[in-house]
């Protein structure tokens, strides 16, 4: 199949997982009624009288909402680690490596503790600090990387990250304890959820990822060649300083929204690479966006079973992930490797 | 066409390269050796610039510090040593990678027919034409080689820099090899350096040779002439020239 | 011969005396304090000494009941929740009732060590097992499931400090004031649905049968909406929302306005308790608080289900 091709197919697979988070859920909402609302909310349809309010709130702005941050959070984590992997020429390498989930942890619990909010932000102040604060991360590990390796090599980089990583996670731990009052909370906007988030955050994240996935797509070929090795894709023309801090600095962006507005969720942005680029080549202009898309998909669905399979209860995203990604992950890499 | 002078360059603070100075001519085939850890490979990294370093290096009258990397990528191909992590590109993709530099930027970098011509001459040349959809991952070490090889004759370069090319080649690759080099370096404005471990291809093929021996020239000049000079003996602790002589003796 | 089976023997003894006195050794070397025995709820034995003087308190819920009975003066230590909800004299130290300073409790000599489950939820083995096997007498109240249980920890509490009959005395005002909210309860025509959210968005948690607070709903007439769940759980938003209870209450207390964060809540404004603005919160230190004075909490719940009443 054309790669082509396979990009429409996840596209198609995109809109089916959608649907499908839409119609199932806790309420019992039949699928023409489904229809119906969402076709209400988007076109302006009228609604019929014997759909309730409750059922339209429900499937609108209760599953459509949530499925949508879902995808928009899966895509941009399932981007971040293709990026993350080429760059840093690392198979493991993930989207979290460079520091990112600790210091937006970190910018959210100074919010959480100082109870400090931008009148313009409002409520989303919490997660523009630790948008802010992933990102400075980011640059100071990558700083670091450099002054200690002037071509900030794969292995600097996730040795630097690392170190950060641990340091922030430590005065966390220390701000945690100090400020006990506050501890839940800081620990619980770690854990990854997508509940009771409204419209607003998916009109936040759309143009990050969007912005960022444009940016990746603009250099599909630089990763290609980057991931040949930084001197090798100097030698053939590459810039390749200034493409690599770009590159890390879109992935800690997409990373960062991600955390910022829906918490830690582990996985998707390890796996979804590689089973990408198992199918599609190893070629970014197409690694890209169907990594993106299947991360979207992944964890819309992950989202789904969360919130369903023990309903009323819902399990942590989270765990989800792992759970079903782990066996998946290991099916399709040995896969190959018979 | 290129010109070394008063080179100094190295990792961090210690200098790998001292006080280099050299000339190479267009139309020249380089063969640099010395003992292991003498600094060949930081030489050729130097001069594709990828270090920064002290003193001047001029292709063709420009410093190449002040060169941008598309113009110094147009001009100069460095051909590495093979290492081992490798995405699953294809043969094809692979050598196409070659003609990024002559790419336009953006999201749709087209794909010329010249671009595709170049290419499939390249591929056919190394023999991996038939292997072209191939993931280079599953190549053994001679064909990766050969695939870089590949690359590098895509780039269409006017100096060609190698390190170790024969490495994983079998003989008739390697011949082959050599030949390819030479008749494309009889066009004008060409030139190649290489760094061989076999002393014997470097008497076979090399217009010219440079001895290094701990970062500086020890000896330079025709190859002919630098490859018996007895400083050779010195250099690397044997006699090369009468142990050469003693093999071809085994052969008749 | 004997000299060994003399060994085993005193070895057995003391296993056996360890294995059903939890908590509590001999007390302090050398001196035999009289001592007596005596059972919590959950028919663990454990041997206090006869008379009590000196009370550590690592629960304020426990430290309420002291207070309650009169008996502040034979408190030695308390848990820095403690000290912050209640007025007591500054001298008595304050403890992280999580990770207490071992040292510092040894060195008070308390004849009792109260601690409650959160104590103990600290960490995997028994933290207090270097403070029993110092002679320390440390006396675990899990939480109590129903309201009866709370009765018997009361009682058990009053007769642990040596305060039976005022122990008694409270059980009895308790079961008092129950008795007139099953009374009105019986008098409830329309029963009513009540949400209880426990923590805050976007991690909502409510409850099921088997806490005590589910019985306090059931008491005065109404139905929990998830009474089929049990315990503490994690809820999805969307069974909340179609639950669509008469009656939501929340009884957060770390957010600033807990009430206003529910009904802004985009996709629930079609509930029946938003559009009515039956949302109220409950004092989160009543209907926490496992001792008498979940009577409080009974009294705010019901003003709140079949009054109207918001909480101040």
């Amino acid at each position: 199949m054309q790669n082509g091709l396979k990009l429409l197919t996840m596209l198609i697979l995109s809109f089916l997982c959608l649907c499908l988070a839409a119609c199932i859920g806790s309420v019992a909402v039949p699928v023409s009624q489904v229809i119906k609302i969402v076709a209400n909310r988007l076109l302006g349809l009228p609604l019929s009288e014997n759909i309730s309010a409750l059922n339209a709130t429900v499937v609108w702005n209760l599953r459509m909402a949530r499925a949508c941050l879902a995808f928009l959070a899966g895509a941009a984590l399932a981007a971040s680690g293709t990026v993350m992997q080429s760059v840093l020429r690392n198979p493991l390498a993930s989207s979290y490596t460079m520091g990112v989930s600790s210091g937006a942890s970190l910018g959210a619990a100074i919010i959480i503790i100082s109870g400090f909010s931008l009148p313009i932000l409002g409520r989303f102040t919490l997660p523009a600090a630790g948008l802010l604060a992933g990102l400075l991360t980011v640059f100071l590990a990558v700083s670091l990387a450099a002054k200690v390796d002037k071509g900030f090599s794969g292995n600097t980089i996730i040795l630097t990250g690392m170190v950060f990583s641990l340091f922030v996670n430590a005065l966390l731990t220390l701000i945690a304890y100090f400020f006990q009052s506050h501890t839940r909370n800081i620990l619980l906007w770690q854990m990854g959820t997508f509940a009771l988030k409204d419209w607003s955050y998916v009109y936040l994240l759309f143009p990050i990822v969007m912005i960022g996935l444009i940016l990746l797509l603009y250099h599909s070929r630089e990763l290609d060649l980057l991931t040949f090795g930084e001197e090798q894709a100097a030698v053939m023309g590459v810039e390749t300083t200034k493409v690599k801090w770009r590159l890390l600095s879109v992935a800690a962006a997409l990373t960062g929204s991600a955390v910022a507005f829906c918490g830690v969720i582990g996985f998707i942005d390890l796996i979804a690479p590689h089973v990408v680029r198992r199918w599609c080549g190893a070629s970014h202009r197409w690694v890209v966006p169907v990594s993106a898309l299947f991360g979207g998909c992944f964890m819309v669905l992950a989202d789904m079973v969360a919130r369903t399979i023990i309903s009323p209860s819902e399990l942590p995203v989270g765990a989800i992930t792992a759970l079903i990604g782990a066996p998946f992950f290991a099916y399709i890499y040995f896969k190959r490797r018979k | 066409m290129l010109q070394l002078n008063h080179l100094n360059c190295g990792y961090d603070t210690e200098d790998v390269i001292r006080d280099v100075s050299l000339q190479i001519e267009a139309g020249k085939i380089v063969c640099l050796f010395g003992p292991n850890g003498c600094g060949k490979t930081t030489l050729l990294k130097a001069i594709a610039g990828l270090l920064p370093y002290r003193g001047t290096i001029r292709f063709a009258g420009v410093e190449v510090a002040k060169m941008k990397r598309r113009d110094l990528a147009a001009n100069i191909a460095l051909m590495s040593q093979v290492s081992d992590t490798y995405f699953d590109y294809s043969v094809y993709d692979t050598v196409l990678l070659g003609r990024y530099l002559y790419g336009s930027k953006g999201f749709f970098p087209h794909t010329s027919k010249a671009d595709e011509e170049i290419v499939r001459q390249c591929l056919e040349e190394v023999d991996l034409w038939q292997v072209k959809d191939q993931p280079i991952t599953e190549l053994s070490g001679g064909q990766l080689q050969r695939v870089f090889l590949a690359r590098t004759f895509v780039q269409e370069p006017r100096l060609i820099l190698l390190d170790e090319p024969t490495n994983h080649l079998d003989l008739k690759y390697q011949l082959e090899l050599i030949e390819r080099l030479r008749t494309w370096c009889q066009r004008p404005g060409r030139a190649v350096i290489g760094v061989l471990h076999d002393l014997n291809l470097a008497l076979q093929f090399a217009d010219q040779a440079v001895l290094l021996q701990a970062g500086s020239v020890a000896l330079d000049g025709e190859a002919k002439e630098v490859l018996q000079n007895p400083m050779v003996t010195e250099v690397f602790g044997i006699d090369i020239k009468s142990y050469m002589q003693k093999s071809l003796l085994k052969w008749q | 011969m004997l000299h060994w089976k003399m060994k085993k023997a005193a070895l057995v003894l003391i296993t056996v005396l360890t294995l059903v006195s939890t908590g509590c050794n001999s007390p302090f070397a050398g001196k035999v304090l009289p001592v007596r025995e005596i059972t919590d709820r959950n028919g663990v034995m454990y041997e206090i000494p006869k008379t009590v003087d000196r009370i550590v308190s690592l629960s304020p819920t426990l430290t309420q009941i002291i207070l309650d009975l009169d008996m502040t003066d034979k408190l030695v230590g308390v848990d820095t929740n403690s000290r912050k909800f209640y007025d007591l004299a500054k001298e008595i130290p304050a403890f992280d009732m999580m990770a207490p300073d071992a040292e510092q409790l040894l060195a008070l000599k308390p004849d009792l060590l109260l601690v409650s489950d959160m104590s103990l939820a600290g960490g995997a083995d028994d933290p207090f097992a270097l403070l029993s096997k110092n002679g320390i007498c440390v006396i675990a109240v899990t939480t109590p499931a129903t309201l009866a249980q709370i009765e018997q920890d009361v009682a058990f509490v009053a007769d642990l400090i040596g305060a039976k009959e005022g122990g008694e005395a409270l059980v009895a005002a308790m079961e008092a004031k129950l008795k007139e909210y099953r009374v009105l309860a019986e008098a409830v025509t329309v029963q009513k649905t009540v949400y209880l959210e426990v923590s805050a968005a976007p991690y909502i948690y409510s409850c099921g049968s088997g806490v005590f607070i589910n019985e306090i709903i059931e008491l005065i007439g109404a139905k929990n909406v998830f009474r089929d769940q049990k315990g503490w759980f994690s809820v999805t938003p969307e069974a909340a929302v179609a639950a669509d209870a008469d009656v939501i209450l929340t009884n957060i207390d770390y957010i600033e306005d807990p009430v206003a964060e529910i009904m802004s809540r985009e996709g629930w404004q079609d509930m029946k308790a938003i559009q009515n603005g039956t949302v109220y919160r409950i004092n989160a230190n009543a209907s926490a608080q496992a001792n008498h004075h979940v009577v409080d909490a009974v009294a705010e719940i019901y003003a709140a289900v079949y009054q109207n009443q918001k909480a101040d």
